[in-house]
């Protein structure tokens, strides 16, 4: 390597170490979840909102799911659908398919249970409303100090 | 007869094949020890690697048949499986086959949308990959930075589809959520800043001497070797072949869209790179275009849940090379026979001239230059 070509090497590696080590003072990506949380937007594609009063129980949710994770499960007079959520891969057809808009997206994604049976979601607990999580920050990109999480608007700050 | 060696021992010491000589095969993979989920039986003499023969299908799920026995609309979250990082252009490949028998087309609207998503999925491939490409060269900035990136581009996908990987967005006759409030300035100042900071990753990474003294001629594929063994996608506009659906046969919004097809000239391992970040460059272009000039109008029409009877044949550029379906129909609600090519398959041919002749230790850099995603390959 000739004298010329050292020197260029040398600066381009320091050129690397620089670009790299400036990030130090950048803010991060990340949250340190469950306790942080991110404000997912409303039209996200988590867990289903199901409107007892106007499912019809017709089946068509069941007949359209890709993953067959819907069973129509009887309640007195009525069917309504059951959701399996070890097998739901949240493409929410059912939703769009809905004759009667009974089901409903929300943003509601942790879903993770300590046993099998406890992904069964009855029609009852469908029909509740999500539960209301703390998010407070939202994920925001400025180009002078980089993409990262930071605190909503109006959220009150942590202790 | 030549004795060929066990492909069942990981390590074998053969006979030798030549006086004075002695080769050595060893097994990279199927467990992902830096080849995927597939197997690469690599022979060498000394460090100088002389045969290599890939081992697919160890992630073989037999969708080919799944497809068969499931209605189109079930189909769609079966057929982004293969390659979850670049879901929609596989479904937009079989979303064309299947609007191209019914005799619909998508209203215009759709048609910018589709490409909207397409290219952001482009993105996220390539981030994803040259994440993976910098952590096996040892560089785990690399890994850590696109994937941090990419989360620029998976958060504006969410915004518009509703899901982060997976979206099912493309349906037979259009999309199934319009363009969101606020979507177009997000798009634009994400993209922005992308380009900001692949000039950081070209200092860090691209213009670094160490990787170039790795990558720089090594795993050379000349024009005439990529032709001539079919490879697409990157790995051929690496070897300096102008070739790109979107252009030469172009579909949905790409015709009335201004963009460049990148090659690199060398067809080494930096050159496929290269092709990929400038690619990248390119999809962001796009994106600001596509918001800035969609078309107002329905983004869905109408379509039938049936497939008439006849046969069909599309492709789509996806993030690894042309993607095409041939579907046949026979009037009911399932595809009667489904053929699904993706890019990572026809660049399976490409793998052993690429690796022969060069060192066990440049085997990461020439390997992880193609882009090769088993799950896509083996369907």
């Amino acid at each position: 390597m000739t004298v010329k070509g050292s020197i260029k090497a040398v600066a381009d590696i320091w050129t690397a170490y620089y670009s790299g080590l400036r990030h130090l003072f950048h803010r991060s990506y990340t949250l340190r979840f469950p306790e942080q949380r991110l404000v997912v937007e409303k039209g996200y594609r988590g867990r289903h909102l199901l409107h007892l009063d106007r499912c019809t129980g017709c089946g068509i949710c069941a007949w359209i799911c890709p993953e067959k994770c819907i069973t129509i499960v009887p309640r007195g007079e009525r069917w309504y659908p059951q959701y399996f959520y070890g097998r739901c891969c949240f493409c929410h057809f059912c939703t769009d398919y809905c004759p009667e808009y009974a089901l409903e997206e929300t943003v509601e994604f942790d879903l993770a249970e300590y046993t099998r049976d406890r992904l069964v979601w009855s029609p009852e607990r469908l029909a509740r409303p999500p539960a209301g999580k703390n998010d407070k920050y939202v994920f925001s990109v400025e180009t002078p100090r980089g993409a990262s999480n930071i605190p909503r608007v109006g959220a009150k700050p942590e202790k | 007869m030549e004795k060929q060696p066990s492909p069942m021992t990981s390590v074998v010491s053969s006979e030798p094949s030549e006086s004075g000589s002695q080769t050595l095969t060893i097994s990279v993979g199927p467990q992902h020890s830096g080849s995927g989920h597939m197997r690469l039986i690599i022979e060498m003499d000394g460090d100088i690697i002389i045969r290599a023969s890939p081992d697919p299908g160890y992630v073989h799920r037999g969708t080919e048949k799944i497809y068969e026995l499931r209605n189109i609309i079930k189909n769609i979250p079966v057929i982004e499986r293969p390659a979850i990082i670049d879901a929609s252009n596989l479904n937009h490949a079989y979303i064309r086959a299947v609007e191209e028998l019914q005799g619909i087309e998508a209203p215009p609207r759709a048609q910018y949308l589709r490409c909207l998503l397409n290219e952001m999925n482009r993105i996220t491939s390539h981030l994803y990959w040259l994440s993976i490409f910098g952590v096996f060269l040892g560089h785990t900035t690399m890994f850590m930075w696109p994937l941090g990136d990419r989360e620029l581009i998976v958060d504006l996908q969410e915004k518009l589809t509703g899901a982060r990987i997976t979206h099912s967005y493309i349906v037979p006759g259009g999309v199934r959520r319009d363009l969101p409030q606020g979507m177009k300035e997000e798009a634009i100042k994400r993209t922005q800043y992308l380009e900001k900071r692949l000039e950081e990753y070209d200092k860090i990474f691209f213009e670094n001497p160490i990787f170039t003294a790795r990558a720089k001629g090594v795993g050379k594929l000349s024009r005439d070797e990529a032709v001539k063994l079919g490879a697409v996608g990157p790995a051929l506009r690496g070897s300096g072949v102008d070739y790109d659906v979107r252009k030469d046969e172009p579909y949905a919004a790409y015709p009335e869209l201004d963009f460049n097809v990148c090659t690199r000239q060398e067809g080494d391992s930096y050159a496929r790179s290269m092709a990929r970040i400038d690619e990248i460059r390119e999809s962001c272009k796009l994106i600001r275009q596509i918001v800035q000039k969609i078309p107002s109008g329905p983004f869905r029409r109408k379509a039938p849940i049936v497939v008439p009877r006849g046969e069909s044949y599309s492709r789509v550029e996806s993030a690894r090379g042309e993607c095409s379906v041939y579907l046949i129909g026979d009037g009911g609600d399932k595809p009667y026979r489904l053929r699904f090519i993706t890019g990572s398959y026809r660049n399976m041919a490409i793998i052993a001239p690429v690796l022969i002749g060069g060192h066990m230790a440049d085997m990461p850099t020439a390997w992880w230059s193609i882009d090769y995603w088993p799950v896509e390959a083996d369907r």
